[in-house]
């Protein structure tokens, strides 16, 4: 766990004192001249100035504002739609929920005859619409945009929504001269643990000072946090990134604890895990629902009438709550609605299913437990809060045996959870505390491909392929078999594969997880296997196992390369050659390591008997790497690709 | 509550006589046949009370058979300011016909019909968020709604989803306003059983329709499925009233109601145009110098709100703001035309690089688009696409090319042909001269686009550094390890031609096993399309754009002696034709290639020989050579 914290985690040096604020300048021309961004030419717009201020004022209760100024410098076309404008705010289903956007200005700066002249937009140029039932937007687009123009537009959302403050971060899709995220909070009724991570750093300046809040009578102690970015690039894509949004540098607050008067005693909303597993167990979900066993006794008595074993019974009951619900992808860490209801149902969301699945475990009298994370898609939490967290599912120990059950998909199986839920880490809520989780899978997948196959004198190739996949590649292949027909799993093979004549597709244990998914089929194909170059064959002794394309196809790298699981995949090749052929030409067997054998490739090839066999074992032992890695990374993959598409020459004998 | 007992017992009667058709039991096999969903009964009723007074009923009882025919309810209503909802109501059956779930129109999401790319719109639209527990399940969906727009009437289209069988589906159209209701079948209608028992009351009926898989190189299911389109006389559009039959009035209507007018300017952008033209003499150059003034100055967004679906901004507004949508930004530069007195027609099109004509036969309101065009009298026509801030002037690319176009001009409507790209207008040539230095290669290549080909590629030249690495790392994704050393583009927007010079080296290109060198003779342009093969295709397949590619590749063979004989390739078919030839000169081998692929719609039966055709230049685009140093 070092690592990733070491990844995410950029220090924070507060300086007092000293601060390297800025104000926004006056637009000049020389500003509106500039061609390209001094730090990036290709940058199609950059933003030159960003500012999200947070202040406080008591009207009904506490409310923040958060008032938004951007300054972007359009360069060039693929730079215009920075023009198009969307505030995005909460409305809810309550009026109290509300937040309402106010103060929305908008210009545009440009040069005419040697003059800067500006536009505003007009009040009916802005169009208010719905994005969904909760959220609302307002929309504008900016007008007379030229290469060149600067735009600058700024908003005040108002907010009841005190428990978090809006997440800032601090990297664009463009790049990001200064960007500041300032807030005033006072200390003597409110207190915020911070959330920050981020691959580039950014700076915090702190200090308080007496002042004024409006809505308020007698002056009060202010902090003020200003934390500032500068020179940030922009957002780079890469593959095997999880979330790319785990990198960006960001910061987020959330409410630890607040009183309402000057004499009141503070009430902790979440500060510690310990806050967060009282405030979570306080809640329907985790207090009554978890409990709750009536709508379901009679049926887990029927299945489980002859089970005896505490692991039988679990795997009993995780299968029946897999078949009776579907997820309707929803990840959430509190349950939508009455258990029983959705149990009558059959659909809800992932802590619909796994906190019924928990409460049928304990009503069997295992010790299972909630375990609170955070999907891929969510991001990494880093501090104890309870936004951090939007997944729930199973933890069970039998006889001091751990197992990790998630009931959302139809295939996953114990320890094997769905993708979405392989993030780090999570948090287990036990009635006597909580333990945090590692769950980076430490034991590899495996994977296996079995093939038989005989080379013809005509050239042609014929073999059958068997396929073995287990853990998480087991919940991979069955996903995509599932629900498949005959034609469209061969349509599927012959894609994946680039073969051509595919038949007899079989497949066994779909259904039983607790087995290795297998499969089958037989194929046959010529030229993409043997080519014939004078009198000579040339023999791809891999066939269609070889790997195609290197996954790292840039020179460089900015962020780790998750895997996200370690993995094995063994190849097992046997190809018999036809009479009146003999071998010129065996490629040479070959290990390559990567470091200490974190990555490794075996090749082992030899023929007998006008039999060739080839063994070939890929390992990942690890789910991460670090970029600094990365380029050895890349060289291992250009040497595999290398030896697995190197070829066997036969001549006639 | 007259007869609140007779009420009741029409209710039950519905339920218990409709639970036999919700089961799915009575399913036959080739319903169920590759489907995802079956639409077991449908009926659509359209009413038309007056030329300003259209209600649609909409009821539907569809199987969804798994996950994948989800998508294809279609459990949703649009409304706006003309358009009203009357009644949207879901129900929910298992697989035997007992209903499990009920959804009232407030149950539905309410939401506005904003896309990525329009800022603004006033439609809106509900919809239904439901995840069934398990599959298969029947659901009902019956929606009513009644609107003022009857500038559109909903078509025939038994077929809409992919995937999607048909029990049984009735389409009534009756007409009650006494106003003429033309109509138009597609020559399509075979297994339709028509019943118009009067020019008025007009009823089509389909059953037992298997379903349609999607298939590769297929057309739009209106080249291939049944379609009745229909327009009333006297319409009513957003609160305008319009009296059309023909294509000439309707065009006049459309000049009228949405353009007339809309043309003023400010005078400094007049006397502005008057300059950037008057040094200038053919209506060719005023046309071109207006039409970069157009896309220098101005950007595309899309806001429609009311009639401006289909009423431009005025040119005024785009001259201030430097905005429009594609009817604003076409209207903006038709009025600049005409101010250097160059007439030009305001065209209505489907866009998509999938073609679809304004159907010429049947006068109503169609199309999604607007692009612009200048008749010449004793040359073609001029073409500008008003959106698009760098395509070259006179050039439509893929998104309007080859389709008919209603002109909406002030003497009235005719339909005109837009450009067709012939299969030598999409051109590509690639010349190389190839140095093997050990395994790898360098290479200097030069690739010149025209037409289509051009369309695919002028979008380099505003692409950064990384984007362009990892263009040629996917376009030549044969060469494992490409290191590009240089490049360098002009794009050509006279002649319309794209120009690439890249220097590159490829580690690794030449294999060696034992003794034997091994270089593949094509390291530039390989085509590699992998077709699938169906058991048995089921919808015919077309070419809508061919293309010819031309190629010469010279490898210095330096300290090099070929091993392998030459021999030549000609492959000539119904689809194209392909050669590959090989000639010895100076210590350089040259590798010639050509392929053209051909337009053309071909029947389903001629797929399999397609596949082959494709799979044999594969083949050859693959061919190696065995080399041994001297």
């Amino acid at each position: 766990m070092k690592l990733i914290f070491a990844l995410l985690f950029t220090l924070l040096t507060f300086n007092f004192g000293y601060s390297q604020s800025q104000e926004l300048e006056d637009i000049t021309l020389e500003m509106l001249r500039e061609a390209q961004s001094p730090s990036d030419s290709s940058a199609v717009a950059e933003v030159l100035y960003e500012k999200g201020k947070i202040s406080f004022s008591v009207r009904n209760s506490w409310e923040y504002q958060f008032e938004v100024i951007r300054r972007i410098k359009i360069y060039s076309q693929e730079g215009y739609n920075q023009a198009n404008v969307q505030i995005q705010y909460y409305v809810g289903d309550k009026n109290s929920d509300k937040e309402s956007v106010s103060n929305i200005d908008g210009y545009v700066y440009y040069e005419e005859d040697g003059e800067i002249e500006r536009e505003k937009i007009r009040n009916r140029d802005i169009f208010d619409v719905d994005l969904s039932e909760m959220w609302e937007a307002k929309k504008f687009t900016l007008p007379k945009i030229q290469d060149g123009v600067i735009i600058e537009y700024s908003y005040t959302i108002d907010s009841p929504h005190i428990s978090n403050l809006p997440k800032w971060v601090f990297q664009n899709t463009i790049p990001t001269r200064y960007s500041e995220y300032t807030t005033r909070i006072p200390g003597e009724y409110l207190a915020y643990s911070i959330k920050t991570k981020g691959y580039y750093p950014f700076e915090t300046f702190s200090d308080v000072k007496e002042g004024s809040l409006a809505g308020f009578q007698t002056r009060t102690s202010i902090k003020e946090s200003k934390h500032i970015g500068i020179n940030l690039p922009k957002i780079e894509e890469e593959p095997f990134v999880n979330n790319v949004s785990n990198y960006l540098p960001s910061i987020g607050y959330e409410l630890s604890s607040y009183k309402t008067g000057q004499y009141e005693a503070y009430k902790s909303v979440s500060r510690t895990w310990d806050d967060v597993v009282k405030t979570l167990s306080d809640t329907d979900t985790y207090k009554k629902e978890i409990s709750r066993s009536n709508y379901f006794e009679d049926e887990l008595k029927a299945i489980l009438k002859d089970k005896t074993l505490p692991t039988d019974k679990m795997n009993t009951i995780f299968n029946f709550v897999k078949n009776k619900m579907t997820w309707n992808d929803e990840e959430r860490r509190y349950s939508s609605d009455k258990l029983d209801k959705v149990y009558e149902e059959g659909v809800g969301n992932s802590a619909d299913i796994n906190v019924m699945l928990i409460a049928m475990l304990r009503e069997a009298n295992l010790d299972a437990n909630p375990v609170l994370s955070s999907t891929i898609s969510n991001g990494i939490p880093l501090f104890p809060t309870i936004s951090g967290f939007n997944y729930v599912f199973a933890h069970v120990t039998i006889n001091g045996e751990t197992f990790l059950l998630d009931a959302t998909d139809e295939f996953t199986s114990p320890n094997i959870l769905p993708k979405r839920a392989l993030n780090w880490t999570g948090t287990i809520i036990k009635s006597n505390g909580f333990e945090s989780l590692d769950l980076k899978p430490s034991s590899r997948s495996r994977k296996k491909f079995q093939i038989q196959a005989e080379l013809t004198s005509e050239g042609e190739v014929n073999g059958m392929c068997r396929i073995i996949s287990l853990d998480q590649y087991g919940l991979e292949s069955r996903r995509s078999l599932n629900k498949k027909s005959d034609d469209e799993l061969k349509l599927k093979y012959e894609n994946a594969y680039s073969v051509n004549k595919i038949e007899e597709i079989s497949n066994s244990n779909l259904k039983d997880t607790s087995k290795p998914l297998l499969e089958g089929f037989t194929f046959s194909g010529k030229e993409q296997f043997v080519e014939k170059i004078g009198d000579k064959l040339y023999l791809s002794p891999m066939l269609f196992l070889k790997l195609k394309e290197n996954p790292f196809k840039e020179e460089e790298r900015v962020y780790p390369i998750d895997f996200t699981f370690p993995r094995t995949v063994e190849n097992f090749i046997t190809i018999k050659i036809p009479e009146g052929y003999q071998v010129d030409y065996i490629p040479e067997k070959a290990i390559f390591k990567l470091g200490d054998g974190v990555a490794q490739l075996t090749y082992l090839i030899e023929e007998f008997n006008n039999v060739i066999s080839v063994k070939v074992n890929h390992e990942v032992n690890a789910a991460l790497f670090l970029p600094q890695d990365y380029n050895s990374l890349r060289e291992f993959y250009i040497s595999l690709i290398n030896k697995e598409n190197e070829k066997i020459i036969l001549v006639k004998s | 509550m007259k007869n609140p007992l007779f009420l009741i017992f029409l209710f039950v009667t519905f339920i218990s006589s409709a639970q036999e058709n919700y089961s799915i039991a009575n399913l036959t096999a080739e319903l169920i046949e590759k489907s995802n969903s079956v639409i077991i009964q449908q009926n659509i009723r359209v009413i038309i009370d007056d030329y300003d007074d259209m209600t649609i009923h909409e009821d539907k009882i569809i199987t969804i058979l798994n996950e994948k025919g989800m998508s294809a309810l279609d459990a949703y209503a649009s409304y706006d300011k003309s358009t009203k909802i009357r009644n949207l109501e879901v129900t929910i059956y298992n697989a035997l016909g007992s209903e499990i779930k009920t959804f009232k129109e407030r149950d539905f999401m309410d939401v506005s019909a904003v896309s990525s790319v329009s800022l603004y719109t006033d439609n809106r639209v509900k919809y239904l968020e439901y995840t069934p527990a398990s599959y298969p399940v029947t659901i009902h969906f019956e929606k009513e709604t009644k609107t003022s727009n009857t500038a559109f009437i909903k078509s025939f289209t038994p077929y809409t989803n992919y995937y999607q069988s048909i029990k049984s589906s009735t389409f009534r159209i009756e007409n009650n306003s006494g106003i003429v209701l033309r109509f138009s079948e597609n020559g399509f209608m075979e297994g339709v059983s028509i019943e118009n028992e009067n020019p008025n009351l007009l009823t089509y009926s389909v059953s037992n329709l298997p379903s349609i898989s999607r298939e590769v190189y297929s057309p739009s299911f209106e080249t291939f499925t049944p379609k009745v389109m229909f327009a009333l006389q006297t319409f009513e559009l957003e609160g305008e009233k319009g009296e059309v039959s023909n294509w000439q009035e309707f065009g006049l209507w459309q000049h009228e109601n949405l353009l007339k007018g809309l043309d003023q300017l400010p005078e400094s952008t007049i006397s502005e145009i008057k300059l950037l033209t008057q040094n200038l003499e053919t209506t060719r150059k005023k046309a071109k110098a207006i039409y970069e003034y157009v896309q220098n100055n101005t950007r595309y967004i899309s806001v429609q709100i009311g009639l401006g679906g289909w009423k431009p901004i005025s040119a005024k507004e785009v001259d201030d703001k430097k905005y429009g949508d594609c009817k604003g930004l076409t209207n903006y530069t038709k009025a600049l035309l005409n101010l250097v007195d160059i007439e030009s027609n305001y065209c209505v099109v489907y866009s998509g690089s999938e073609i679809q004509d304004i159907s010429e036969d049947f006068t109503s309101m169609q199309g999604n688009h607007v692009i612009l065009n200048i008749p010449q009298e004793n040359d073609e026509d001029i073409w500008l696409e008003c959106t698009s801030q760098d395509i070259p002037f006179n050039f439509l690319g893929t998104f309007t090319d080859d389709r008919k176009v209603l002109a909406v001009n002030p003497t009235g409507g005719e339909i005109l042909r837009t450009p067709a790209y012939t299969e030598k207008d999409n051109y590509q040539k690639t010349t190389a001269e190839i140095n093997i230095i050990e395994k790898a290669i360098t290479a200097n290549v030069k690739i010149k686009t025209s037409g289509t080909q051009y369309d695919n590629r002028y979008s380099l030249g505003g692409e950064n550094e990384k984007n362009i690495k990892s263009h040629y790392l996917s376009y030549w994704n044969n060469l494992k390890e490409m290191i590009l050393i240089s490049h360098e583009f002009s794009n050509n927007k006279e002649d319309v031609t794209f120009i690439e010079k890249v220097k590159l080296k490829a580690d690794n290109y030449v294999k060696i096993y034992g003794n034997d060198l091994i270089l593949d003779v094509n390291p530039f342009n390989k085509f590699q399309v992998n077709l699938p093969n169906y058991k048995v295709r089921q919808t015919p397949f077309n070419v809508s754009r061919g293309f010819v590619d031309e190629d010469e590749f010279t490898f210095n063979l330096e300290n090099l002696t070929l091993d392998t004989e030459l021999k030549d390739i000609n492959l000539d078919s119904e689809f194209g034709s392909y050669q590959l030839s090989f000639e010895i000169k100076d210590n350089t081998l040259i590798v010639k290639r050509y392929f053209r692929l051909n337009k053309n719609n071909y029947q389903k039966s001629d797929y399999e020989k397609f596949v082959e055709f494709f799979s044999q230049i594969s083949k050859y685009d693959n061919t190696k050579l065995s080399l041994k140093l001297t």
